[in-house]
């Protein structure tokens, strides 16, 4: 309805109407971006509320998942249109990207695989969460645990569930010669690399982990495919389908070379009234003759028994010992096949798995000939007689003492171990593994400390930043922005984390521990999460973060995030050059603002942006316009004016030349948006800034060229610019005299205090370029803006 | 889905979780058993209600749109039985109409999904207050250092 009187406007050509409708038309557009910002900000919302549900912080079905994806796509289709409608359908590629991406959802949903032309082989160092449908939670977890632990899992790679099903059901996209030529590649890449002549061929669960293992066996490279083929034949017949999403199994293959062998047991039960896991060892030849040695679950995982097989006194054992020899203090060391740093190594390992699989677990191991210990493989475990231990759990925690509560849950989860304070500055490989880290802010810099943390606690934080990310994807225990946490949590202290109640216990809990990992939070065993998780992947990463990367395209967009950034992005660009693109702007019916400086402004206010009353001349207290009123603060102020004159030869003037065709200097302004165009003599630049209630919404644009003086003098001035928007954190790109700066200011006080500054930098800047004779001048005039106007925290560490 | 019983005449609260997603009775079970709550839960609403002849719970929390037996059925039927039970009533669907029905029938709460743990331990934090007043309870708070 907006359109027909603009329409009606245009058919009588009068002139002031057409300006009334230049006015509606910029009104218009400027209701596309606020839409966009609008629409933008309830698809993050409702993005960051299906992320905090994969870390446990809500109960919720699966109406909650196919809700919540419906209600973005609708999003995010709303905020491609209004892009389009701001920049004349310049971005109609994005509505493919969308469907697209909307498409694969919708088959994640529907419990369908994602890609039409799955892979059949893969390596293990190339398996992410991604792959889950086709490789298993097992290899998911073997390969996650590969990145980030200290041990190590054997080498190999998984032939996935489609390869499987094409070596025993003959398959159109993987007709047997290729399907053969792509195992024997695997396998002469896996003999490369480890020199092995046998392999360990094992089937993995796709769906769900049991105690029990599905057929295994070792065969020679050669025979791999009619070994695996043999093994899938053994998978019962009720278990095969012929559905190829319902096919059960993928296939574990790796060096099998071992001096010794065994399990790790997350759960198992008392020993000396404390809550253990159990490693076992044995040699191949002797699987009868089995060490067993008991640890605590929770770091620094002190053993508490063990129970050592009698072994024959030539065995061979770590570091050089025998079975009888004396131990570095003189002390018979006993027969054991792991020394107690190994036994700890392998304890953290396993309760990385559990973790990540979010149940008790089973983790087969082995040494290898150069003494290198790996990981070979996982199954789930059935916990002893859980329904008892968790009943005397609500005596137990009634008795515990709190010494820290409160916050946001970010993963839910339980661990204990020694308290330790960490900062940005912290060095992630001396922190203790397993420890509890506790900071001040969850600062992005914290992250590589996940890889060892059993759990992280911060007194700042929120729970959709960059860190509660990571923490969601290691699933790491985690609680930000808990009150006093650095001063109730004292170093060197023993504590036990339970994060989906945000609280810290006094102590180690041993039937806390044992329930976080028996039940009671979401985990990637539940179907929910593994749904919840495949979607996320399409959603929630943002890929596209540099707008001048040749793949910030509609094409580049690979997850609705990316979608949803880059339409915010282009909103931006289209509003920041509104005025060039429309030069006869400034030939509308405007407000003269009265400055109180040698600048004439005027003002084109498109909502709320001046008071009603205003005249034709306006004050600075007529404006309503915050932006814009910061931005005058720090343009009024007396020190910004240099009273000296400029100084200019005779190449200045000749490579000056005329002034630019005059422009005017023009603001459209609304309550919260002011796009100011200046041209102060021979330099021009853009201020576009949005000051949204959601500071992640907000942001500031500068743009600055040109000048009067020769080209060296011009870049100077565009040197110093560029450092003091740097200082103010911008992103900020320089050409010889032009600088380009985006920043997305964090709180309302930042905002303004950034506004001033610029502000400002106008003032001081002007007509600089004609002084700045020498290189150094750069920094001189740097030291005396910065003194002057910089807030001291800009400033730290540039004196 | 019920596999741990409540015994009768035990001095803890006793909850029957009711909803045809096993996801949503597995995680509030084991929230609840943790919590030192007794606990049975159900898939299958008719169920539900034919152990409820067995056994007067204090407290169910049911999901409102499921197959055969809805919520607002469990909550008249338990209530015609049962009139000193407490009903939560959780839904994915939740209305005005909904909430204004559930309340209409006699429910202590009406809680839309998603939620947050914490949200539904308040719940029945409230139950247990009205049921057995402060000092009945029988259960220890933690103490705090």
């Amino acid at each position: 309805m907006q359109w027909r009187p603009w329409n009606r406007f245009r058919r009588e050509g009068h002139p002031a109407d057409e300006t009334l409708a230049t006015v509606w038309r910029i009104q218009a557009l400027f209701n596309n971006f606020r839409r966009i910002l609008e629409q933008n900000n309830a698809a993050i919302e409702q993005m960051a509320a299906m992320e905090q549900a994969l870390g446990g912080a809500y109960i919720f079905d699966r109406a909650f998942l196919e809700a919540s994806v419906h209600r973005l796509s609708t999003l995010v289709h709303h905020v491609v249109y209004n892009l389009n409608a701001l920049t004349d359908n310049t971005h109609v590629a994005l509505y493919e990207r969308c469907e697209q991406i909307g498409r694969t959802l919708r088959q994640i949903l529907a419990g369908k695989p994602e890609t039409d032309q799955p892979e059949v082989c893969i390596p293990l160092g190339a398996v992410d969460w991604d792959l889950e449908p086709e490789v298993g939670l097992a290899v998911v977890c073997l390969a996650e645990i590969r990145r980030r632990s200290e041990i190590g899992v054997a080498e190999g790679f998984t032939v996935t569930r489609t390869g499987c099903l094409a070596l025993i059901r003959p398959d159109l996209q993987w007709p047997p010669e290729a399907l053969r030529e792509r195992l024997d590649a695997a396998v002469a890449d896996l003999v490369r690399k480890t020199g092995t002549d046998r392999l360990s061929v094992s089937l993995v669960s796709i769906d769900a982990l049991s105690p029990s293992r599905l057929p295994g066996a070792t065969c020679t490279p050669a025979d791999l495919a009619d070994t695996l083929e043999r093994l899938l034949h053994r998978i019962p017949a009720d278990r095969a389908s012929i559905e190829p999403a319902a096919q059960p199994a993928a296939a574990l293959v790796q060096a099998a070379a071992a001096l010794e062998t065994g399990e790790v047991a997350t759960m198992a039960g008392d020993a000396a009234g404390l809550e253990v896991l159990m490693v076992t060892a044995h040699t191949p030849e002797t699987p009868d003759a089995i060490d067993r040695y008991f640890l605590r679950r929770a770091q620094p995982f002190d053993i508490v028994a063990s129970e050592i097989a009698a072994k024959p006194d030539d065995k061979s054992l770590p570091e050089g010992q025998r079975p009888t020899a004396a131990g570095v203090f003189g002390l018979l060391r006993g027969s054991a096949f792991l020394t107690p740093g190994a036994m700890k190594s392998l304890a953290r390992a396993a309760l990385v798995l559990e973790r990540l699989l979010g149940e008790p677990c089973l983790v087969d191991w082995q040494r290898t000939s150069d003494g290198t210990i790996v990981v070979t493989g996982l199954r789930s475990m059935v916990p002893p007689d859980p329904a008892e231990r968790k009943t005397d759990l609500a005596a137990a925690l009634a008795s515990a003492r709190i010494c820290g509560q409160g916050g946001q849950t970010v993963q839910s989860g339980v661990a204990a171990g020694t308290v330790v304070h960490v900062d940005e500055r912290s060095d992630p490989a001396a922190f203790p593994l397993g420890a509890i880290a506790v900071a001040r802010s969850a600062s992005p810099r914290l992250a590589p400390l996940l890889q060892r943390a059993g759990a992280l606690i911060t007194e700042i934080g929120t729970a959709t930043g960059h860190l509660g990310i990571v923490a969601r994807e290691m699933r790491v225990p985690s609680v930000f922005a808990q009150p006093g946490a650095l001063d109730r949590l004292a170093p060197g202290s023993m504590v036990t984390v339970d994060a989906a109640a945000a609280t810290v216990y006094e102590g180690i809990l041993d039937g806390l521990l044992q329930s976080g990992a028996s039940g009671g939070e979401l985990f990637p065993t539940d179907p929910e999460y593994r749904i919840l998780r495949r979607l996320l992947r399409l959603i929630l990463p943002l890929n596209l973060v540099d707008p001048r990367a040749a793949d910030f395209t509609p094409r580049g967009c690979r997850s609705w995030h990316d979608i949803l950034h880059y339409c915010h992005e282009q909103a931006v660009h289209e509003l920041t050059h509104l005025q060039e693109r429309r030069p006869g702007l400034a030939g509308l019916r405007t407000h003269r603002l009265r400055t109180g400086v040698p600048l004439e402004i005027r003002i084109l206010d498109i909502g709320q942006g001046i008071a009603a009353q205003a005249g034709s001349e306006a004050g600075v207290s007529d404006l309503r316009c915050q932006p814009l009123a910061a931005f005058l603060k720090g343009l009024n102020a007396p020190r910004a004016w240099s009273r000296d004159p400029a100084a200019l030869s005779l190449k200045d003037i000749a490579s000056g030349g005329p002034p630019p065709a005059a422009g005017g200097n023009l603001a459209i302004v609304t309550r919260d948006y002011f796009n100011l165009s200046l041209q102060t003599g021979y330099h021009f630049s853009v201020i576009d800034a949005y000051q949204s209630p959601d500071p992640q919404r907000s942001h500031i644009y500068f743009r600055y060229a040109g000048g009067f003086a020769d080209v060296r003098r011009r870049t100077r001035r565009a040197g110093l610019i560029h450092d003091v928007l740097a200082l103010l954190d911008f992103t900020v790109t320089q050409k010889q005299d032009l600088v380009v700066g985006r920043l997305k200011p964090t709180d309302t006080h930042s905002f303004e205090t950034v506004m001033g500054v610029l502000g400002a930098l106008t003032a001081f800047t002007r007509q600089r370029d004609t002084v700045m004779t020498r290189d150094a001048d750069r920094q001189i005039l740097l030291k005396r803006f910065t003194e002057a106007f910089l807030p001291p925290a800009a400033t730290e560490g540039t004196q | 889905m019920n596999d741990n019983p409540v015994p009768a005449n035990s001095a803890r609260l006793s909850i029957m979780v009711i909803d045809d997603e096993p996801i949503v009775c597995k995680r509030l079970q084991s929230a609840f058993l943790k919590a030192g709550y007794r606990v049975e839960a159900f898939t299958d609403s008719a169920a539900a209600l034919a152990r409820l002849m067995d056994e007067p719970f204090d407290a169910i929390v049911t999901d409102l749109k499921m197959e055969g037996t809805d919520g607002i059925q469990v909550l008249t039927d338990a209530k015609r039985r049962h009139p000193q039970i407490q009903v939560v009533v959780i839904t994915g669907f939740a209305t005005m109409e909904t909430a204004k029905e559930s309340f209409h029938q006699g429910a202590f709460d009406f809680v839309a999904k998603p939620f947050k743990l914490s949200d539904i331990l308040d719940c029945i934090k409230r139950i247990e207050n009205r049921i057995r007043p402060a000092g009945q309870e029988g259960r220890a708070q933690p103490s705090t250092v």
